[in-house]
Order: structure tokens, then sequence, then C-alpha cells
């Protein structure tokens, strides 16, 4: 199906593309990774405040990464895209954390008691 | 990196050598010499009737939804047939080698398989029928109605349908070479760990199903994509979301599911294989490997896998029963919904498959509710079905059979999935043949529906219908079959009898294990009526031709108001969606028979034989990895990623097809139904062609 | 039935005026960004693996996550992964403006940039592997080795199809299907950046959390 007579650069998906939000999301995502970096190398607080920092910043870096680099928002070109998206993230996270979730109560149930607190396992 | 494996190896052949063919195998030689002589058959003839260019440019290298469906199918239904030849020796040896005085013969100390030959049965048998059979018809179902029901001219990426059945083929051809090149899978067809590790199965078997369902997964989950981005972007104007089809819901829905699950599958079978070829320590016993990892990555997948493909079968009883009882489908809201209700509750359900595992009882009390969540929405399915008939005029056509007693089964499996999701129960039964029984009773509310789809829908695609009489020979033998076999199997399941059995230690069940073989000797009465019903069908199709478009008088979707057999176009003119069950409201209203009134130029894509060749190259590189031909593998590899980069160079342009040829072909089609030999025109393709060259007394089409 | 009865038959459409050619750039892409979250939940189950694995019982009496993470090392890794997908990003700004040199000068940053991220891996990996800690040495290093060099397979395939991309665009121009594949390319590119911070966060960061 090629053939479009309408000029391929004014589709709406190559106009969408804006330096601007591009290098926010740079300078965003990269303090976002130093920051958590910081505070780990720091040791400052306890690892499960650590862990948690780790995960808000995950989080924050899907969110802009996702909005302004792969404009994942609900406009009429991107909406599929957001909404196929959005539908895989609970997979994601089912699969990995019932396995996490299966696998912790196993070992608690399986293994050498006193292993079970050793390093590595809290999350 | 490499790993050390027993054994020699050349360069050149890796671990091939002469020794692995098993030549001194009666079973195999005689099965090697039946494949030689159908193999020489059917190409001999192809080469009589000079068919190899017909061959080549209307099948092989096509992009047509329609052929590539049909391709499916029948790839599925010769798998099906090996995939039964399996059970059927499975069925035998158990009944065979009962109690400590049952003779043995070909080398085994009881039966006529030693127990390697017996595992490697069963473990095909598996892969065969989830893998190479069942998803190869669905998938072809879905590529072939799909696009009719939503008024599309063809799949949104021909190419990459093209693509997927040939890798699909590809793994197919791994399986099959595997019978007679050294040996295949010996452990299950969930490969059961360790088992699979190299150190306990160093042959080349598991690295054959390794490669072979690795292959088939990515041609899936491929497939997958295909069909989500052609619901979600090809549908004709005017059919919103609550005008499509159901089966459509059923396909989409089903897509999501082997979409997201198929990767983790892929992912699941790549660990192990690095575990096998690289030394790497995921699921071994030692070295810090965990094996039960395995076993939860491979039924994040398994469960989901099972739904997809129930979830098409369901559509498919919910195209198949509102037309034979006359009256549209009941409830098509909480149809459409309970179909994604059902994928989604897939994904948090797979733990029922390992219970005994060990985990704690928050974890299987949460996953034993999630599956027995799953019963809401398929009740609301059933519900809908019993009230569709209800008050209908309930005609009892062969498709209707079919899907009638899929219905049945449905009710025994689904009951029989309650009482396992219960870990209570799931202990006591579990790694025995109940769980056996109550898969396959599953598995036949697909089988029973795939059967009614192919003959609901074969007129669609050939213009004839298959002969009733003897279809319903096959419908109640296959029926027949089913309730003993199984019925049998439930009994011994409760007995107690663990599944994969080589060898019987207790006389007491050979009562049922001999009624298990009465069933398996319907299915080959059965087997037999269906090959029948086919051959005699094909044989006389002039009797069998359908007039007009609906070839059952009361059908309602879309794919009805294209001409029976549908031209490689399938629509003359895009349809216009109106109401929900559009080809029914037309009919009723009297606008069935009404033309477009003048034709547009068809824009169609061209064939290509890249899909094909790439479907080789796999192959090779399956083999070469079998093999361990490193070099053959590295070369199948770099061609394949050249022939993409070639085939992105290479932009197909597509053909247009003028309005005032399209007119001229449908004026002939009209021909052809009232019996007339078609025009050179009409056969430019898809399913008229194979109508037309077949009939002995027409000339010859190409030169018409 | 009563739906059915709503719809005035005699004066309905029944056919299109034309076919509804669907927008074949949206099309495409979107089929190439199902194919990306299916690749996600491969990478989901890698690390479900990972999870799994990260515990001293497999760590098999070798290294654990402490002992193998240098989350510096990875930070610069991060930063030149970022810079490289960014430099793709602008080079699609230039896209917009038909400003040809410009795409193929992003082009050309962007590999040169992932081509350092790779080096820099490769590296890395390398070191491991020196000091003893290679895949077969424990459960814990094969889920660690597989799920980074996983992502460094993506990138290495990026690299090579932006270099095709760059042979297309100075070949055949700004045609559709040059475009699309454009866009495809920003998908996988920006893609390999949410899997990467997975993996920045989730291995190299909390594998540095339980050094004490």
């Amino acid at each position: 199906m090629s053939t479009e007579c309408q000029d391929p650069l004014q589709h709406p998906q190559v106009q969408m593309a804006h330096g601007g939000q591009y290098i926010a999301a740079y300078v965003f995502s990269l303090i976002l990774s130093a920051l958590p970096l910081f505070l780990v190398q720091e040791h400052g607080y306890s690892d499960t405040h650590l862990l948690f920092v780790v995960i808000a910043a995950a989080a924050a870096m899907t969110i802009i990464q996702g909005y302004f680099w792969l404009r994942l928002d609900v406009s009429r070109t991107q909406a599929w895209f957001t909404a196929s998206f959005i539908l895989f993230i609970p997979l994601v996270v089912l699969t990995i954390g019932l396995t996490a979730w299966m696998f912790a109560t196993l070992y608690t149930r399986t293994m050498i008691p006193t292993l079970m607190h050793a390093p590595g396992f809290t999350h | 990196m490499l790993v050390h494996y027993p054994g020699p190896w050349t360069p050149l052949l890796g671990r091939l050598a002469l020794r692995q063919i098993p030549y001194q195998n009666p079973i195999l030689v005689w099965t090697f010499v039946l494949v030689v002589l159908a193999g020489a058959l059917v190409v001999g003839a192809i080469t009589y009737t000079r068919s190899w260019t017909y061959l080549w440019r209307e099948w092989l290298t096509s992009v047509d939804h329609k052929k590539i469906g049909v391709m499916y199918c029948l790839l599925g239904l010769v798998m099906f047939f090996r995939g039964f030849i399996d059970g059927v020796m499975m069925r035998t040896q158990q009944v065979m080698a009962v109690g400590p005085h049952s003779p043995g013969y070909l080398g085994a100390l009881h039966g006529y398989l030693p127990p390697y030959h017996f595992g490697q049965i069963y473990s095909a048998h598996g892969t065969i029928m989830i893998l190479f059979a069942i998803t190869p018809i669905l998938v072809g179902l879905m590529n072939i109605i799909v696009p009719l029901q939503i008024g599309a001219r063809d799949m949104a990426y021909p190419y990459l349908n093209a693509l997927s059945f040939w890798l699909t083929a590809a793994a197919t051809g791994l399986v099959m070479i595997s019978l007679f090149v050294g040996d295949f899978s010996h452990a299950g067809w969930v490969g059961l760990i360790p088992l699979t590790e190299l150190a306990y199965s160093p042959g080349v078997g598991v690295d054959y199903w390794i490669w072979a369902v690795q292959i088939g997964s990515v041609g899936t989950t491929l497939a997958s994509i295909n069909i989500i981005a052609t619901i979600i972007k090809m549908r004709a104007p005017g059919m919103s979301w609550t005008k499509m089809p159901i089966f459509c819901w059923t396909a989409l829905s089903t897509s999501v599911v082997g979409l997201s699950s198929f990767p983790v599958f892929t992912a699941a079978v790549a660990l192990l294989s690095l575990d096998r070829y690289a030394g790497t320590h995921f699921f071994t016993a030692g070295l810090g490997g965990n094996l039960m990892l395995y076993t939860d990555l491979f039924w994040i997948w398994g469960h989901p896998e099972v739904y997809y493909v129930v979830l098409p079968a369901f559509g498919i009883l919910s195209e198949i029963i509102p037309t034979f009882s006359e009256k549209p489908l009941f409830g098509y809201m909480t149809m459409a919904a309970a179909s994604i209700a059902i994928g989604g509750v897939s994904w948090s359900v797979w733990l029922h498959h390992f219970f005994t595992m060990g985990a704690g009882p928050g974890v299987n009390a949460f996953f034993s509710i999630a599956s027995m969540l799953v019963g809401i929405p398929t009740g609301v399915k059933v519900f809908n079905w019993a009230f569709t008939l209800y008050r209908g005029r309930v005609r009892f056509d062969l498709p209707m059979l079919w899907a009638l007693a899929a219905l049945v089964l449905l009710l025994t499996g689904g009951l029989t999935g309650m009482m396992l999701a219960m870990p209570a129960i799931n202990y006591t039964v579990h790694n025995s043949v109940f769980v056996v029984a109550h898969f396959h009773n599953m598995l036949n509310v697909v089988g029973f529906a795939c059967l009614g789809a192919i003959n609901f829908w074969f007129p669609k695609v050939f213009g004839f219908k298959l002969d009733e009489r003897i279809g319903k020979r096959a419908f109640w033998y296959f029926s027949a079959g089913t309730a003993v076999l199984f019925g049998c199997m439930y009994a011994l399941g409760f007995m107690g009898m663990p599944r994969r059995l080589d060898y019987i230690p207790f006389p007491s069940w050979r009562p049922l294990l001999i009624g298990e073989e009465i069933g398996i000797v319907l299915f080959l009465i059965s087997s037999y009526y269906l090959v029948k019903q086919l051959y005699v069908s094909i044989r006389n199709r002039a009797q069998y031709r359908v007039s007009g478009s609906d070839a059952w008088g009361t059908a309602r979707s879309l794919e009805w108001l294209a001409h029976c057999p549908v031209p490689f176009y399938n629509f003359a003119v895009q349809p216009h969606i109106n109401v929900r069950d559009e080809w029914a409201w037309r009919r009723q209203n009297g606008l069935g028979q009404t033309a477009p009134e003048h034709y547009e130029d068809i824009h169609l894509p061209n064939n290509t034989p890249i899909p094909l060749f790439i479907g080789v190259l796999t192959f090779a590189l399956g083999f070469g990895l079998v093999w361990r031909m490193y070099w053959l593998a590295l070369a199948s590899l770099i061609a394949i990623i050249a022939a993409i980069i070639a085939r992105a160079f290479d932009d197909d342009p597509g053909q247009t097809i003028p309005g005032e040829r399209i007119r001229r072909i449908e004026a002939g089609l009209a021909g052809v139904l009232e019996g007339r030999v078609a025009t050179g025109d009409v056969v430019v393709g898809g399913a008229v062609a194979f109508e037309t060259r077949a009939t002995k007394a027409a000339p010859r089409a190409r030169d018409a | 039935m009563s739906k059915m009865n709503d719809m005035d038959p005699a004066g309905a459409v029944l056919w299109a005026p034309h076919d509804a050619e669907p927008d074949m750039i949206a099309t495409r892409t979107l089929g190439f960004w199902l194919y990306l979250l299916s690749d996600a939940m491969i990478v989901a189950s890698l690390f479900a693996s990972y999870l799994v694995l990260n515990h001293r019982m497999n760590a098999a009496a070798g290294p654990t996550a402490g002992a193998v993470m240098h989350p510096l090392t990875a930070l610069w890794e991060t930063i030149l992964l970022l810079s490289a997908i960014l430099a793709y990003g602008l080079s699609l700004v230039a896209l917009k403006r038909k400003d040809r040199r410009g795409v193929l000068a992003g082009f050309g940053v962007a590999c040169m940039l992932g081509l350092g991220f790779l080096v820099m891996e490769g590296h890395e990996f390398a070191d491991l592997a020196l000091r003893g800690a290679v895949p077969e040495r424990s459960g814990y290093l094969s889920a660690l080795y597989t799920l980074v060099l996983y992502h460094a397979v993506h990138i290495v395939f990026a690299l090579l199809w932006t270099a095709v991309m760059a042979v297309q665009v100075a070949r055949q121009g700004f045609t559709p299907n040059v475009v699309y594949r454009l866009l495809n390319l920003k998908l996988f590119w920006f893609f390999q950046g949410f899997i990467w911070i997975y993996v920045f966060c989730f291995v190299d960061l909390t594998g540095a959390l339980h050094v004490h």
C-alpha cells in the first residue's frame, strides 16, 4: 500500500517530533538516574527506604520517557499505543510480582531458614 | 562458552552421524517407507498434473489471507493426524503392558514400546497436538474469517502473515524430521525439568523440541500481532466495536493473550537452551539453578496458551449456534466482555499447574480463587448459548452437531476444571490421568469446534459443502470415542493411575484400559470417515455446490455477504456496515442480492517468495542448532538477516486491479454459481482457481 | 432484534463509496509497537528470573550482586545510551524539517554513542569474566549476564538497523516506506531506554544496596 499521494512527512507521527521535549526527558532521566545513585552510594537511609527511592525513580522515568519520548497520550494518533502499553503494565507486574511472591513463600518453606535472611532476598 | 557434551562431534556435521538414523527400529522404518511412498505420490501427482508453477504462484508465494489460512489448516490437519497416531500408539502400549506377565515385543519388556520410545511418543503427541495441530488450525481459521467478518481486503500485514505461516511450517518440519534423523524429546510436552537438562538428556531429542517450539512460538506471536492490528485498523466503514461479529472479539482477545504470553515461553525455552548450549545454570539442579523457575515461566505461558486455543473455539460456537437456531446471539455485549475477561483472568492462574510445588497457603489460595473466577465468564457464555438455543428454530446441520457436542464437553471439562482449581483436590489427583482426562476433555471442546468450523466455513472458501451423511457418521463415532475413552480415563484417574506410564503394574486397571482402547478404535473409525468425507466431497463437488453467498440460508455475520467461494479480493466493493448482524439484516430486508452500482480499482499486494525462503532458512537454522552444526546455524542466521534487509530495499508497489475487471469477474462468478465453466478472468487466484482446475471437463483455465 | 428494526433499510448505505485505505504509516507503527510490547514480556520474564535467582543460595558461593555491581560505571553507560537515544530522537526532529543531512548526522552520532555504550558494557563484563565471574559460575550470574546482554543484543540490532536506514535515507529519500521504518526505529531506540532504566534501577542500584 505504498501509493500514498500525500507527503509522508506530514504524517502526525512525524510531526509530533519535538526537540525540546526530547531534551527535557533526557535531562530528567539523567537527574533521576544520578539522584538515586547518589543516595545509594551515600547509604544515608535504610535499604528499604532506598529501595522505595529506586522504584519511585524508575516509575518517574517510565512516565517521563513514556510521555515526552514515546508520546503516550490520549490523542487520536497515539491512543492505541497508550492503550496497549497500559494493558501490558499489569501483565508485566503480574509476571514479576506473582513469581516473586510464590518463590518467596517457597524459599521460606523449603530452604534453610537461616539463609532466608541473607542479603539479596528482601526484594 | 559452548558447553561440553558427551559423544563425538565433527565441524561439518556436528553431532550428526549415520548411527543417529534409527534404521534398526522397525516401526520407524515402516513409517519412513510410508512417508516416502506418500511423498512420492504427492510429488508425482503434482508433476503429472503439471501443477508446480500453479502451486508456486498461487499458494507457496501467496500473501492472500485465505490461502495462507487454508495452508495453515492443512498443516494443522496433517499434524493432527500425526498426533492422533501417536495417541493410538500410546493407548495400545498401555493396554498391552498391564501386569508383570504381559508379553513384550520389538525389544520391549512389556508391550511393544521401550520406555524411551514411549516417552518420545507422549512428548510428541502433546507438543504436536497443542502447538502444531490445534494452534495452526485456529490461526488458519482466524486468518480466513477475521478479515472477511470485518469487511477488509486482507490482513494488516500480508507479508508478515506469510512469514508467520512459513515459520510455523519450518517448526513443524523440525518435529517431523526428528522421526527419522535422531530422536525427539522424551520429557513431555511441558519439558519436564531437570530431565530436559543436558546432564539427564544428552541426546538431540530435547534440542529438537526446543527449536521446534521456539520457532513455532515466534510464528504464533507474529500472527497475533497481525490479527490485533487487522481488527483495530482494517474494519470496514460503519463497523463500530459493538457491531463487530463475536468471533472477531474472541480472535482479538486470544491474540492479545498470544501476543503477551508466547514471549514468556520464548524466554523460558531460551533460558533452557542457554543451559544446554552455553552451560549456564538457570534450571540445573546444582550451582544455584532453580528448576521450579522453569516450571513457573513455562506455565505463565502454558495457562494463557490453553485460553489461546479455547477462546477462538468459543467464538466459533458463538457463530454456529445462532446460525442454526435462526436467531441472533443472546447477550452479545456480555459475550464480548466475557471473552475479554477470560483472556484477562488467564494471567493470574498459572500456579494451579503446580500447586504441589509447595508455595505458601496464601499463594495457593490466591491462585485457586483466580482459577475458579474463570468459571464466571465461561458460565456467562454457556448460558448465553443456551438462551440463544431457547425458543430458536434449532436445526441439526453438521456444524451445529459439532457445536452442541462441544457445549456438552465444555460442561464436563469445566466442572472437572473447577475441581482441579481446589488445592485440596489437586494435591490428590496431581500427576494422575484425571488431569489428562480433564485437559483432553477441554481440548476436545476445541477440536469439536474446529471440526464444526471447518464444516461451517468450508463452502465460504471453496464454494461447496462437505458431505453431510458421511460427516455425521464421523461426528457420532468421534463423540462416542470421546465419551468412552475419556470416561474411562476419568475413572482411572480417580483410581490413582499416574500419567505417562509405559507399564501398568495393576491388572485391576485392565478393563478400563481396554475401554480406552475401544475409545481409540472409535476415533480411528471416525478419522476414516473424516478423510472419506473430504475425499467424497471434493470428488463430487459439483453436487455439493452452494448457490448464493449464504451457504446455510440463515447465517448472520458479514463473511456471508461475500461470494462462495470468496474471490481473491474478498468484496468487490467494501461494504458499509449498518447493524450488528449485517448479513442477516440485509437478508431479512431483501437487500441480500443488492449489488454495488459501480466498481472501483482495488489495490492488493504482490506475491513474494521471501517468506518461504526465510522459512527454509529458519528450518536450516533450527536443524543446525539441534545437531550443533554451528556453521550451518550461523550461515542461516546471516542469510535470514540479509533476506530481511534485502526485502526492505525491494518495496512492493502492489498491484492495482481495475474496476472494470472486477465487474467482469463479478459477472463471471454468477456464472460459476450457475454451473457454467469459469472464464479465464475469474481464475486469477483464490479458491476459484482450486475449483476450476480440479474440474476435468473444464479447459485449462490459464490457457483460456 | 430491536436493534435491527431501528435501522431503516430503505435509506441505508450498503457500500462504501471508496476503499477505506487504512493509514499505512499508523498501521505499520502500531504493529511494531505491539511487537515491542511482546518483547517487553521477554524482558519481564528475564527480570522475574533475575529476581528469583538473585539470592545467596543461587550465587552458589560465588559472587553476589554486591560484589559484581559498579553503579558508577552503570551511570556512565546510562549517559551514553540515553544520549544515543536522544541523538536519534533529534534526527527525527530534523526529519520533520525534511533535513536529510540533519537526519544522517543524528544517525551518525547515535551510532557512535551506541557503540561507545557497547564497548563500555563489553569492557565491564569482560572484566567480570576475567575475574572468574562467568555465567557458567552460578545461577545468579547466568541470570545477570542474560538480562544485561539481552539488552546489549538489542543495541547491536539498533545500530545495524540505523546503518541500514542511513543507506535508505541517502538512496531513496523520505518515501512512505522509509518514513515508517524511521518511526519504527524511533520506537525501538526509545524502548531500549525504557529497558535500560529498569536494568539500571533494579540490577545495578538495588545490587549496590545490599553491600552492607
